[in-house]
């Protein structure tokens, strides 16, 4: 299975970039073995999800959400997850703002990273925001890279042989 | 006598009155009587003339948050070679505007809307506006609606309290926060041993807090699990969580059969056991430090001064109208209150309201102009700076520490600073003896008897004492007792609910219409972490009016008319510091287990100027940074 995730709060503008495009890629048709999720949760109810069924049967995850970094606005951009371990006074400090209801992209990887809940081959999507105020519309840009993204994603899926097998550990309670 | 400093005083039939002696009874020239809790501070000046004079303390101008989400920042000043915090500042760093949002909207709308003001207790203030909706308009819920609603109270306490206490505070007693900060006490604690090991399972303090440890102690991990539980047995009924979907006014829109209480109860009875060990491994902890150094009595010290607004109704009792709110208010399985100086002073839900006043002359608003109300619906004198004559008026500038420095306001009851605490709910309902009659909950007047069902474990009585002293040790014992308390409201809940069931009672709203006109409405409930009240205001079905009180709007306060701090402020200010880590090492412990204590419910950073230069730490976190 391929998992789909958008991350992001709603109303939020191009913040909203993850919670739209799933919204959109749960109204067209996807081959059976990707699965689209809204992942506009908190972090923790995120990593307890993927203690279940079906997150153990990943094999693949993309992530897409927009975050602030200081690039180009309007861009989207991709990457492979890191599997490195990250720093542990990173992650309670994640895991901390995660407790206190905050809903991040990376947060999310983070927390998932350190719980080895990330299938292990993890691909991320994020859109440098140009809207960034209160409003359910996007800018210009950013509704642009929705429909850009969407199809990144479709190409990806198909193209991209499934890797063996799942390798996640499970994760402690 | 309920008001020391308020001009209200009671007729021979308990009727509040204003008094007509007073010129101007609600000015604020005059100084309230603390009750002996005042707190001496140093101006800012005398501050600046001290950084002046000690040329090694630098004045720094920096961002107040480390990261986006930082929502609260608080700033001390602290001399090592003194070993005190001079100065201590609470500054919420973020606008949220709730209640402007809610200007002219459907009164229906504020259950939803409202519920996103806090991502862990967002079930709290969909129920509060529930409540404040029901009384404007006149709906009164069935008693299963009552039952449900007080059992999603119930699991969204047994969430919020391990995270606190094994997520975000416990690691500050942990085995590498210690090591670090206080070798002699780690030390200590190794040679000793835990009295409660027959409870928790561990020999030694030493071993316990090595389970304290972030991120990979069992301890740890543990609370996370039991996070999931309590979620789980939310949505049964919530549909999600932390923003349930079936809370309507006038009860609940969930279908709950057998089947859905007996999945619930098997979530519930895993925090009997549960209980037995969090009280157990608190009391060990609190107790084992005042014993290595008696200071930390004075760790996080507040005046006893306290308020809460009770929780989970009597299903039977309560009808939603403001008339009775002092009965039903008496009725519930925490008893509404305002202890000070130690001391209950009134169980009265419409005292804790008349007394409540908002100021802002420390925060980024707008004083309004005008007072809507000059008495409750009872006729009742009610101050131009009470929630229902207070408007919203946000005006965004540079933090000033003589001026304005944080977008919380200043809530005070009767004038004080009080603190909003789950422990206030069991402190009122000890003292009072009010609660009704139930089979494992008993108010002695100075404790609270708590029995706990067998588990894996024996059945197994816990007392919660009023403490002799309030500081942010006895925070975290109270709200590790208050799991052990919340867990028997949710049994005694869940018992009521069958009943319910058998008699075949199951409806779970009231039908209604949105009359025309004028209305008034107030929730008052409580969060896991205390007090919460909304106030609402309708014209012709429309919101024309809404403030919300959360906990840490009252915790996180700034200075007051008066100059007195807010509890923050307070608890860092009297707080010494017992760190022993080189002062190139500081971490600033001892002022993160003040602040952690009162549970903030949202990301917090602080910052300490020492001789030093400024150490900066995420309270909301451990401290596991202390173990670089």
């Amino acid at each position: 299975m391929i998992l789909v995730a958008g991350v992001g709060y709603q109303h939020l503008s191009d913040f909203s970039f993850g919670s739209v495009l799933v919204e959109r890629m749960q109204e067209m048709e996807w081959p059976e073995d990707v699965c689209i999720e809204d992942f506009g949760w908190g972090p923790i109810s995120i990593l307890h999800w993927f203690e279940e069924s079906p997150g153990r049967k990943f094999e693949r995850a993309i992530f897409a959400g927009a975050i602030e970094r200081g690039r180009e606005p309007g861009n989207v951009y991709t990457y492979a997850w890191l599997s490195d371990k990250p720093d542990p006074e990173v992650v309670q400090e994640r895991i901390s703002e995660a407790l206190t209801g905050v809903i991040s992209l990376e947060n999310l990887l983070i927390i998932a990273q350190h719980f080895e809940a990330l299938p292990p081959d993890t691909t991320v999507i994020e859109l440098e925001p140009v809207e960034q105020g209160w409003g359910s519309d996007m800018s210009e840009a950013g509704q642009q890279r929705l429909s850009e993204t969407i199809q990144w994603i479709r190409n990806d899926v198909k193209a991209r042989p499934r890797s063996n097998g799942n390798g996640r550990k499970e994760v402690r309670n | 006598m309920c008001f020391k400093n308020l001009p209200v005083e009671f007729d021979s039939e308990g009727r509040p009155y204003l008094r007509d002696d007073v010129r101007d009874p609600y000015g604020t020239e005059r100084s309230p009587d603390l009750n002996g809790g005042s707190i001496s501070t140093l101006s800012r000046d005398q501050i600046e003339d001290l950084l002046a004079r000690n040329g090694h303390i630098q004045q720094k101008n920096f961002d107040p948050v480390t990261r986006v989400a930082g929502a609260l920042a608080f700033h001390s000043v602290v001399d090592l070679e003194e070993r005190k915090v001079l100065e201590s500042r609470s500054v919420a760093t973020l606008f949220r505007g709730y209640e402007i949002i809610m200007m002219g909207r459907d009164p229906r709308d504020a259950i939803y809307i409202t519920s996103r003001a806090c991502g862990v207790c967002g079930g709290t203030h969909s129920g509060t506006a529930a409540l404040a909706t029901e009384m404007a308009i006149g709906i009164r819920p069935p008693p299963m609606g009552i039952v449900l609603r007080n059992m999603l109270s119930v699991l969204e306490y047994l969430l919020d309290m391990p995270l606190h206490l094994f997520m975000l505070a416990g690691p500050d007693f942990s085995e590498n926060v210690i090591r670090k900060t206080n070798p002699e006490i780690w030390d200590l604690a190794t040679r000793t041993e835990a009295p409660h090991a027959n409870v928790h399972g561990y020999a030694t303090m030493g071993e316990l807090m090595t389970d304290m440890n972030a991120l990979s102690g069992s301890l740890y991990l543990e609370a996370l699990g039991m996070t999931r539980v309590a979620k789980e047995a939310y949505a049964l009924i919530g549909g999600k969580f932390p923003h349930p979907q079936t809370m309507v006014p006038g009860g609940v829109s969930a279908t709950v059969s057998i089947s859905t209480m007996n999945e619930i109860y098997l979530r519930l009875q895993q925090f009997f056991d549960y209980a037995k060990k969090t009280a157990a491994i608190y009391d060990d902890i609190c107790d084992f430090f005042y014993d290595a150094n008696p200071r930390y009595r004075d760790v996080g010290r507040t005046p006893a001064n306290l308020i809460d607004l009770g929780v989970w109704d009597d299903p039977e009792a309560y009808d939603a109208t403001y008339e009775n709110c002092n009965e039903w208010g008496e009725k519930r399985w925490a008893t509404p209150g305002a202890i000070v100086d130690g001391k209950l002073v009134t169980t009265k839900l419409q005292n804790i309201n008349l007394g409540m006043e908002e100021f802002i002359d420390h925060s980024f608003y707008e004083e309004w102009e005008g007072q809507a109300f000059k008495t409750d619906p009872l006729g009742a004198p009610l101050s131009p700076h009470h929630p229902w004559n207070k408007e919203t008026k946000p005006r965004p500038q540079a933090p000033n520490w003589r001026e304005k420095y944080t977008w919380s306001t200043s809530p005070r009851w009767d004038r004080m600073p009080m603190d909003a605490e789950c422990t206030a709910r069991m402190w009122t309902t000890a003292a009072a003896q009010l609660m009704p009659e139930n089979p494992y909950i008993e108010p002695t007047g100075h404790s609270l008897k708590l029995l706990l069902p067998a588990g894996r474990m024996p059945e197994m009585e816990l007392e919660w004492k009023i403490p002799d002293v309030w500081n942010a040790f006895e925070r975290d014992r109270g709200r590790a007792y208050c799991v052990a308390y919340t867990a028997l409201v949710g049994l005694n809940t869940w018992h009521q609910g069958m009943e319910l069931m058998k008699e075949g009672r199951t409806d779970v709203s009231a039908e209604y219409k949105v009359p025309k006109g004028q209305q008034l409405g107030v929730g008052f409930w409580g969060a896991g972490r205390g007090y919460v009240s909304h106030h609402m205001m309708l014209d012709d079905g429309v919101v024309t009016n809404y403030q919300i009180i959360t906990p840490s709007t009252i915790n996180a306060s700034p200075r007051d008319p008066w100059g007195t701090p807010g509890m923050y402020e307070i608890a860092a200010l009297n707080t010494p510091i017992l760190e022993n880590s080189a002062a190139d090492k500081f971490q600033g412990i001892d002022i993160q287990r003040s602040i952690r204590s009162f549970d903030p419910c949202m990301p917090c950073t602080t910052h300490v100027h020492t001789d030093q230069g400024v150490v900066t730490r995420e309270v909301n976190t451990c401290a596991c940074g202390a173990d670089d």
